[in-house]
């Protein structure tokens, strides 16, 4: 019997309400046949229904197989693929800790809630809260993220505390709210109040912010990497020789995007804030 | 003994006893070579032997910029002693004394994989509340305000099992040639990875014996290489025209490295023939009661 690599799932028609797929995740079903996959009980909005139903489950093949090497880190499990549109399943990925998920196209809010570990690479567009409340893995998105991505859920004290969140193109408003250890990667431009109430963890952004960003930030470190910021008055600049802390992130960007390929040799100034929390958060951006 | 011979010089068929010790590698960079070497040379000081440093340290390799952790230049220093406890307490202690007092200069654990020692994890208390940590790659490191900028430390080392206590013995004619040989011995194993050569320049003159006939002493000289003892006690191993031996130490993070840094070393010496003073290469060892790594000294010659 051969070894089994991981399952495609292709969505075989568009759900009447929201799909919670929390439960569609490589550790439950490692042991699992197609048949034993198809029997799942899901969430078509109140409606309890089989996997089976919204799904086709085949076997996945080797060629499909992602090669996530050079993020230095060994992922072990299944992979699982998902086909169709997807801007109206929720969860995906969520509490995830092994494996990989794959996602040709959009996938709806929540992808790759409290996950901590494994890898998800979303070929198309996010929905609002993914990576809220995750602990470790990789969440790479394509495409753009919506609101309170990396964020804490409403009510809750801690966003993001580990793992990496890589977004290529933009996010929307509250993204790394209240974050707490990681790291986050966004190629594009973020929304209003990036990174607010941020107690610790690494932001690196290649685009425009948009206002309040690093609003009560306690600490942690956001990267401007290709252009200033608007500085508010609750920054100070904070500048000094920092080219050993630099060195060790910047020789860690490259591996991450091309677009970081030359950060090491660009020169950056340094503020810290928000003095009215403590004023220990630093903002690093390009020198223009 | 049975003696080999090689451009006139002779081989005692006998081994060096090694033992097991435990060892971390540091790499320490700077803004320039200059410090970093100045933080090591401060570092690896004071730390020959482990009879009464603490642990043996030494410079084992000048880094380029593109093979440290924060690509600036650096200095690899290998830490050893003989149990983990000693070691991690001799490395946070000298890094907090040498490294992080030292202008522009960070450290960096050199080794990925071990048993974790601390490093930086307690230093970062002496930034007083405005340390900051970083997680890069699953890796924490502290960075701590100083007056010349931050020092930058990575939490924790890794500490491996090691071998220490490799050594070569060179009778000469005199001092002279004596010094000479073992200049040409340390040197050949410069830019041999894994080894360090913990003595001053490298070697030792005052090779020891277990005990002595001071109860409260455990080693004393190794009075049958004394010349000035030769004519004095009975067991004596040196010949009348031997006038100086020196001892070359080497620790290395394997036993594979140790014997790859005796080999080159006595090749190096050998070399030099009998014509530069040196008469005999012999090795020392406590018949095999000291440790369970033996480097046959006629082996060796063997494969050279």
């Amino acid at each position: 019997m051969s070894k089994n690599l991981g399952w495609i799932l292709t969505l075989k028609k568009e759900p009447s309400s929201r799909l919670d797929l929390s439960i569609m995740i490589p550790q439950k079903i490692i042991n699992c046949s197609s048949d034993q996959i198809c029997e799942f009980k899901i969430f078509d909005g109140n409606l309890n229904i089989n996997f089976g139903d919204f799904f086709n489950v085949t076997p996945l093949k080797s060629k499909d197989l992602l090669d996530v090497s050079k993020y230095n880190k060994k992922i072990l499990g299944i992979t699982l693929v998902f086909k169709g549109d997807l801007s109206k399943v929720d969860f995906i990925g969520a509490k995830m800790n092994v494996g990989k998920i794959l996602v040709y196209g959009d996938v709806g809010d929540y992808l790759g809630f409290s996950l901590s570990g494994g890898y998800i690479e979303v070929r198309g567009s996010a929905g609002i809260h993914a990576g809220c409340e995750m602990s470790g893995g990789i969440i790479k998105v394509l495409r753009n993220v919506g609101d309170f991505g990396a964020s804490a859920l409403p009510g809750k004290l801690q966003g993001m505390t580990g793992g990496v969140f890589l977004v290529k193109g933009n996010v929307g408003d509250n993204f790394a709210n209240a974050m707490r250890r990681g790291f986050a990667i966004i190629s594009g431009d973020s929304g209003r109040y990036l990174a607010s109430k941020m107690v610790a963890g690494t932001i690196v952004i290649a685009g425009k912010t948009r206002s309040h960003c690093g609003f009560g930030m306690k600490r942690g470190t956001i990267i401007f990497s290709h252009s200033k910021p608007n500085i508010p008055s609750t920054f100070v600049p904070a500048n000094y020789n920092f080219n050993s802390f630099w060195g060790v992130m910047a020789s860690d960007l490259e591996n991450y995007d091309g677009m970081f390929a030359d950060i090491a040799r660009k020169n950056f100034l340094r503020v810290v804030g928000d003095l009215g929390f403590g004023g220990k958060g630093e903002w690093l951006y390009v020198e223009e | 003994m049975k003696t080999f011979e090689y451009n006139g010089v002779k081989i005692d068929d006998t081994f060096a006893e090694a033992f097991p010790m435990k060892v971390v590698r540091v790499i320490i960079t700077a803004e320039n070579l200059k410090w970093a070497i100045n933080s090591a040379i401060s570092m690896t000081g004071f730390a020959t032997s482990v009879i009464a440093c603490g642990c043996e340290a030494g410079i084992e390799s000048i880094l380029h910029s593109e093979k440290t952790p924060d690509k600036r230049p650096g200095v690899s220093v290998l830490v050893f002693s003989m149990s983990g406890r000693e070691l991690a307490k001799q490395v946070e202690t000298r890094v907090g004394q040498c490294v992080l007092t030292c202008p522009t200069a960070s450290v960096f654990s050199g080794f990925d994989e071990g048993e974790s020692v601390n490093l930086a994890k307690n230093l970062r208390f002496f930034g007083d509340g405005w340390q900051i940590s970083k997680v890069i790659n699953d890796k924490r490191y502290w960075r701590i305000p100083t007056m010349d900028g931050e020092f930058v430390g990575e939490e924790t080392a890794k500490l491996k099992k090691g071998v220490g206590g490799g050594n070569l013995l060179i009778l000469a004619q005199d001092n002279a040639s004596a010094l000479k040989v073992a200049e040409v011995g340390v040197e050949s194993i410069k830019n041999i990875p894994n080894v360090i050569t913990p003595f001053p320049g490298g070697v030792v003159r005052s090779g020891s014996k277990v005990g002595s006939k001071y109860k409260s002493l455990p080693a004393s000289t190794n009075d049958r290489f004394c010349p000035a003892l030769k004519n004095l006690i009975g067991d004596s191993q040196l010949s009348p025209e031997i006038g100086s031996v020196l001892e070359i130490v080497i620790d290395g993070v394997t036993e594979h490295d140790l014997y790859v840094a005796m080999k080159e070393s006595m090749k190096a010496m050998l070399d030099l023939g009998n014509s530069s003073g040196l008469i005999r290469l012999s090795a020392g060892n406590y018949g095999g009661k000291l440790g369970p790594y033996h480097f046959h000294l006629g082996k060796i010659f063997q494969e050279l």
